[in-house]
């Protein structure tokens, strides 16, 4: 227990701290806030990261004097105090009258300065929510956005670098064509940015057409090359060579001669035979390495293989003699489906014109009845001339207008009777 | 600068015993009605008038006359019927014959309004032209007849009474008059223990002779040491949101008063508790009016102050719920703390 005053100067007291303190963390957390996202900002735009740290230092220490200063000025004034203690202590207004005026010879009880609470869960969540943020927007690994984004052209590079060592193993590529080359890749590799990926492509597209054309060029040289030693190889293995090896057989003077060729020949016929199996060699390298299409392989095995000349050779003598024009003068069975141009027309079921008649049709009742009504103005196969009717069209009256051409005028039905009592009143 | 000192035991003593004296003479007089007696000296302290409700039979006028005998004042009834005229309560202007015979001139008979209390029997029955004949009586103390005014006598006070279960052949008070009465006062039934103590001491219901008369000039001296009571700064702010709270637009108005009340106190309620705080916290002895002497003399104050919109009628709720709602919702002390502190 203490007298009035200190007791409310006490509560005061405490009740500014509290509210300090309120703010302090209501205001930090709020701050810290808007530092991490500063922070991140600043980050991703590419600033320094430590000058947005001592930024949102320095903010929260002036954040913390003003709130301090706030939260001490917004305590209730003495005067309010003085009330509240007057409602607790059943004052009667004493206290309350304390304020403003002397007591005198009136005298208050002491006071029990009443305890001040603070639920702080809320804004030290925040605050603690705020500074994770905080930390999280300073430490956690971000991509700034001013610096260069690089495009990935790792493994598309690898694979058009290796396309470029096998065309320089087997020579088809020289050095310095390789070496530049594959220095192009790297510079691409290396300045290739994910802000225009469109043009980092096309140029390795462009190397890649290049080293693919080189391929495809050497495949071709092989396949021609390979046929060639094909033919040196089945050469080297001839019959006439044969038949020398049989007359030396039969004239030991001429075997050293016999034997010197037929080494020569042997040697010829290996060394193509090993130059096709470098060349296929070379096919297969490009080929696994998707070069050069899969099938130039097979047209290369194609080329070199005895067995498909030994089937021309026996087509060949099967159709001796047999020319082209020969083939053509055989003749086909006619018509656009059943042969060539030459083949003979063919006419038949020919359409039938002769003893055909007209069905009979009834006509129906009131087309007879209408027709009762009508005149005839002339029969004809063709169709009827309608140029007559649509001159009628005038009836009766169109008679005086006419062209002064009688036979034309048509009489109406109705009118029918009248014209015939005239004409049958002389009778 | 001189500070202000409070009115001193020594002076407030006294007069608070003797206005407390009052109302134990009341209480002794009429029976198992403390509560209502201490409101009514409040109310004549605070030089209120004062309107009682209830049914007949109840001894709203036998209080109305203990007081007057009490007070040594002098106490007029008048009952109030529809044919009442405004002459018949404030007077008029006769013609008279000198003694000496030949002159004539008006002469102006005082009404029973010139009296210290006037006993307004069934006030509502009058019709509203004589209910406003009393307005000017009321807020001024004074009547004006003919164009000139008399003053009436000081202390002047209304009692008046209404009957609130027989409406047939009456004039509801109008508000201009119904805001001019201090309280309103219910006066209820007494219990069982009050009415065998009635019948047991009073023949005839004969109430006693008071013991002790408060004179004139005691009365006067009473008066002025409530002038002397002092209303500290908050607890007139205190009133002044009370009043300000039973607004439908006002800042601290409760859900009740926003969904029933049409329109709120008016600033003489304000004053009114002010002025009757200030009687109850001399009853109290105390120099100063505190929160609870508000609280105390608030329905008193407030409850007929209040105009209710269709639906607080239809929902039935009274001007009392009301008044309720608002002493426990609004904190007296005015301190304003941020959310989630407390003292």
């Amino acid at each position: 227990m203490q007298d009035i005053d200190s007791a409310v100067r006490g509560t005061r007291r405490r009740i500014a701290a509290v509210l300090a303190l309120r703010r302090l963390l209501v205001d930090e957390g709020r701050w810290f806030l808007l530092w991490g996202l500063g922070a991140l900002v600043s980050r991703v735009l590419g600033g320094s990261a430590r000058w947005a740290f001592l930024l949102g230092l320095a903010g929260a220490g002036l954040i913390a004097i003003s709130a301090i200063e706030r939260g001490i000025r917004s305590a209730p004034p003495v005067r309010s105090l003085l009330a509240l203690f007057d409602v607790r202590m059943h004052a009667g207004g004493l206290a309350a009258a304390s304020a403003d005026v002397s007591l005198g010879a009136w005298t208050l009880p002491p006071a029990a300065p009443p305890p001040v609470r603070w639920d702080a869960r809320r804004p030290l969540l925040l605050l603690v929510g705020a500074a994770a943020f905080v930390a999280g927007a300073h430490l956690i690994p971000i991509r700034s956005a001013a610096s260069r984004r690089p495009l990935e052209l790792g493994a598309d590079a690898k694979r058009i670098e290796g396309k470029i060592e096998v065309l320089e193993q087997e020579k088809i590529l020289t050095p310095d064509r390789a070496e530049a080359l594959k220095q192009t890749v790297e510079e691409l590799k290396a300045t290739a940015e994910g802000d225009d990926p469109a043009k980092a492509w096309e140029m390795l597209d462009a190397v890649e057409d290049s080293v693919s054309k080189s391929a495809a060029s050497a495949a071709e040289e092989a396949i021609r090359n390979g046929e060639a030693l094909a033919q040196i190889a089945a050469m080297s293995s001839m019959p006439d060579m044969a038949n020398a090896v049989r007359q030396a057989s039969e004239n030991p003077s001429l075997m050293p001669g016999v034997d010197a060729k037929s080494a020569t020949m042997a040697q010829l016929g290996a060394a193509a035979q090993r130059g096709q199996a470098s060349l296929r060699d070379k096919l297969a390298k490009m080929a696994a390495k998707g070069m050069i299409d899969p099938k130039s392989l097979n047209k290369f095995d194609s080329a070199t293989s005895q067995a498909a000349r030994d089937e021309l050779a026996e087509y060949l003598r099967n159709h001796k003699g047999q020319s082209q024009q020969g083939q053509m003068a055989r003749g086909g069975r006619g018509g656009v489906d059943r042969g060539r141009g030459d083949a003979p027309l063919f006419f038949g079921e020919e359409t039938k014109s002769a003893d055909e008649k007209f069905r009979d049709m009834p006509i129906p009742p009131a087309a007879e009845a209408a027709l009762e009504q009508s005149d005839v103005i002339g029969q004809s196969a063709a169709e009827p001339d309608k140029t007559l009717q649509q001159r009628s069209r005038g009836g009766a009256l169109a008679a005086g207008t006419g062209s002064g051409s009688a036979w034309r005028t048509t009489i109406l039905p109705r009118h029918r009777g009248s014209v015939a009592r005239y004409f049958e009143r002389s009778k | 600068m001189t500070e202000a000192t409070l009115i001193q035991p020594d002076e407030l003593m006294p007069h608070a015993k003797r206005a407390a004296s009052i109302v134990e003479e009341l209480d002794r007089i009429l029976l198992g009605r403390h509560e209502l007696h201490r409101l009514v000296v409040t109310g004549i302290l605070a030089r209120g008038h004062i309107l009682l409700e209830g049914v007949p039979g109840l001894g709203k006028t036998a209080l109305a006359k203990a007081l007057g005998d009490i007070l040594s004042l002098e106490l007029k009834r008048v009952q109030f019927t529809p044919d009442l005229m405004p002459g018949d309560i404030l007077g008029t202007n006769i013609l008279q014959e000198s003694d000496g015979g030949g002159a004539r001139r008006l002469v102006f008979q005082q009404g029973p309004v010139f009296a210290n209390i006037l006993l307004a029997d069934e006030i509502n029955r009058a019709s509203p032209k004589t209910q406003s004949a009393l307005l000017e009586a009321m807020q001024e103390r004074a009547v004006t007849l003919l164009g000139i005014t008399r003053p009436l006598p000081d202390p002047f006070f209304v009692m008046a009474s209404q009957n609130p279960i027989e409406f047939e052949g009456t004039y509801p008070l109008p508000e201009a008059q119904i805001d001019r009465f201090l309280f309103k006062l219910q006066v209820s039934n007494v219990d069982v223990d009050v009415l065998d103590e009635i019948i047991s001491t009073r023949r005839r219901g004969e109430a006693p002779a008071p013991r002790a008369r408060v004179t004139h000039a005691e009365l006067q001296q009473i008066f002025a040491t409530v002038d002397r009571i002092y209303l500290p700064k908050a607890v007139s702010r205190y009133i002044a949101r009370l009043v300000a709270a039973t607004h439908p637009d006002g800042p601290e108005h409760t859900e009740h008063v926003a969904k029933y009340v049409s329109l709120g106190a008016s600033p003489r309620a304000a004053i009114a508790l002010a002025e009757a705080g200030r009687a109850e916290a001399l009853l109290s002895g105390r120099p100063t009016v505190g929160f609870d002497d508000v609280r105390r003399v608030a329905h008193a104050v407030l409850d007929h102050r209040f105009i209710l919109g269709y639906r607080g009628r239809v929902d039935g709720i009274t001007t009392k719920q009301i008044v309720d709602d608002l002493l426990a919702s609004i904190d007296e002390t005015g301190v304003r703390l941020p959310e989630g502190v407390s003292v």
